[in-house]
């Protein structure tokens, strides 16, 4: 799968009409961001994050199986009740401990086109203090809203980010030669304007794995 | 004692304000709006630091702080004035999440224009006629006194009062027109929309005009100003059922009747008095630019990206009235658009609960473009000042 230089990205997000029509908004800086040999896109870095509430928590247990008495239905609304939204203005710090894990996103809301999948992966200079950006780097095809990103520190000491910054890059791939075509966005995700906590709950495997828990 | 009084009165406006602060935490409040209101208000009053809070009660509302603190500098001696402007524009806790209906502010930033450029309001009386016909049936109640103490002091008060439910009604109308200015047919719906609610779940308010009446001038402005003509085919219908829409007929005291029928006879001097000031403080949102900018803002909300920009390269982001009329143009005549794109294959136009997540959408994309609009403008203040 090849990936598009920074002219086709450009003829993508500036040119293209349609089905083949790339969203990346807003680009406060195009020509800042968009690196033409690269074809890669920085992303900045969004004003919402997501950190757990480790207090009043025993363990992360999203699938509830460590828990007395399983529930039968997955119990989304307890789970979110672990974590807390922060909302930090472009320009203004936000502290990230040593090893601590936070959910942050993009700044910028994206569209993938069908015939393309996006990848984003963090900015070496920040690597290189310890942060680190992703784990689940593919953006799927269609997907459309704000990228989550898993930020942490593993670094042995705090390290202040902040909104707005250049964090990250995405890069594009397209899907062979399948042409592009009209599909609605799905998926758990879509249309997420802040970071999102898992979903895992929504899995259909779930309720199987409860009843093999319970030794039914 | 005096001392003791003002400091008293100065005391409770600091309460009020900590409580105002306490409440404007952005857990409370629609805190994207904060910086587009901010360039409102200050476009109004230059100096004005404004402070958005949220309440429990189910109501939008503007009050300032500031005239105590001012009233004590001055008692003091302190000049010029240290206290700046702060008005308050409150929002409903319970609301807080609809992008739409917070088009409702910028009335309350209409408030805050007229208080600081006074548009002439025209003052008509109570005519011999009106006021005998008002005065008639009381004085010749059998109960009533004979002579012409009782009558004076009756013919007084209605006179009073028909002069101040005028001038309030009248400033009520003011604040919707420059609101309509400010962000075009958006501010028409929202009003129409949280109008309807009132008119049907709660008691006609006698301090405002009835909704019918500011439903009307709304409805003159809106043709006045050419906005009707920049709305798509969809949309004028939609105001164009506005006009024969049943306001339910309030119960006035006849005096206010009196004032009402006055406000209709006036309604174009206002609409002519705030279009002219609205233009002179940089707030009027033309139909020019709603032709310019709307179709396209709305096209991106119906791919599901958040209308924030028309253009491509450099970004410019488009303005807050262009967000919102986008918006409401797709809540009043293109969800099952939207409602298709986020349902997918399991599209069912009458399914209620789908029409409900493409309404999330909306709110999302719309506060979303709002966040950016705001984060752009600021973007472009910090590099203008950055490259000197």
């Amino acid at each position: 799968m090849p990936v598009l230089r920074g002219k086709e990205v450009k003829e993508r997000l500036f040119q293209a009409q349609g089905p083949r029509r790339l969203y990346v908004t807003p680009l406060l800086e195009p020509e800042q961001q968009i690196d033409d040999a690269a074809g890669a896109v920085d992303v900045r870095l969004g004003t919402t994050f997501i950190v757990g509430r480790r207090s009043g928590i025993t363990a992360i247990d999203p699938l509830g199986l460590a828990e007395a008495g399983i529930p039968e239905q997955p119990r989304e609304l307890s789970f979110e009740r672990n974590y807390e939204s922060v909302y930090v203005p472009v320009g203004q710090p936000f502290v990230l401990h040593p090893k601590q894990y936070v959910l942050g996103a993009t700044l910028e809301y994206v569209r993938i086109p069908a015939d393309l999948t996006g990848q984003v992966i963090g900015r070496s200079s920040w690597g290189r203090l310890g942060l680190i950006i992703a784990t689940a780097t593919i953006v799927h095809p269609g997907f459309t809203g704000v990228i989550t990103l898993e930020l942490t520190n593993v670094e042995e000491v705090p390290l202040v980010i902040c909104p707005g910054v250049r964090i990250g890059q995405l890069l594009f791939e397209t899907m062979g030669d399948q042409p592009a075509e009209v599909q609605p966005p799905s998926g758990r995700y879509a249309f997420s304007t802040e970071p999102t906590i898992s979903r895992l709950l929504r899995d259909p495997e779930l309720r199987f794995l409860r009843r093999l828990s319970r030794r039914e | 004692m005096a001392l003791a009084r003002r400091w008293g009165t100065v005391g409770l406006r600091v309460h009020q304000l900590l409580e105002f602060i306490w409440h404007s935490d952005w857990k409370y409040i629609p805190y994207v709006w904060a910086a587009p209101l901010e360039n409102l208000v200050q476009r109004a009053a230059p100096t004005a630091q404004p402070i958005l809070s949220s309440w429990w009660a189910y109501n939008y509302f503007f009050a300032t702080i500031s005239p105590a603190v001012v009233e004590l500098e001055e008692w003091l001696g302190i000049g010029p004035p240290l206290c700046p402007l702060l008005p308050v524009l409150g929002t409903p806790y319970a609301e807080k999440g609809n992008a739409l209906l917070h088009s409702i502010l910028a009335h309350e930033v209409g408030h805050l224009a007229l208080d600081q450029h006074p548009v002439q309001l025209p003052a008509p009386e109570l005519t011999s006629d009106a006021l005998g016909s008002l005065s008639g049936e009381p004085l010749t109640a059998p109960q009533a006194p004979p002579g012409s103490l009782f009558e004076h002091t009756l013919r007084e008060s209605l006179t009073g009062e028909f002069s101040r439910a005028f001038r309030a009604w009248a400033q009520e109308i003011v604040a919707d027109l420059f609101a309509l200015q400010m962000l075009g047919p958006a501010y028409f719906f929202a009003f129409s929309f949280l109008g309807v609610s009132a008119d049907m779940l709660s008691e006609p308010d006698r301090s405002q005009p009835p909704l019918g009446v500011r439903c009307r001038a709304l409805l003159r402005a809106v043709e006045a100003w050419g906005h009707l003509g920049a709305l798509p085919q969809p949309l004028q219908q939609v105001v164009l059922q506005w006009k024969t829409f049943g306001w339910e007929a309030p119960q006035l005291a006849r005096v206010h009747q009196l004032v009402q029928d006055s406000l209709e006879q006036h309604l174009d001097a206002l609409i002519e008095a705030v279009n002219g000031a609205a233009e002179s403080l940089g707030l009027a949102y033309s139909s020019e630019a709603y032709r310019r900018d709307v179709e396209a803002l709305r096209n991106r909300i119906l791919d599901g990206v958040p209308p924030d920009t028309i253009g491509t390269v450099p970004y410019h982001a488009v303005s807050l009235a262009a967000i919102l009329n986008a918006a409401w143009e797709v809540r009043l005549a293109y969800l099952p658009e939207l409602q298709r794109l986020v349902a997918g294959d399991k599209f069912d136009p009458e399914d209620a609960n789908q029409r409900s997540q493409a309404l999330g959408v909306l709110n999302r994309l719309t506060t979303k473009a709002i966040e950016y609009h705001a984060i752009a403008t600021q973007w472009e203040k910090a590099r203008a000042r950055t490259e000197g």
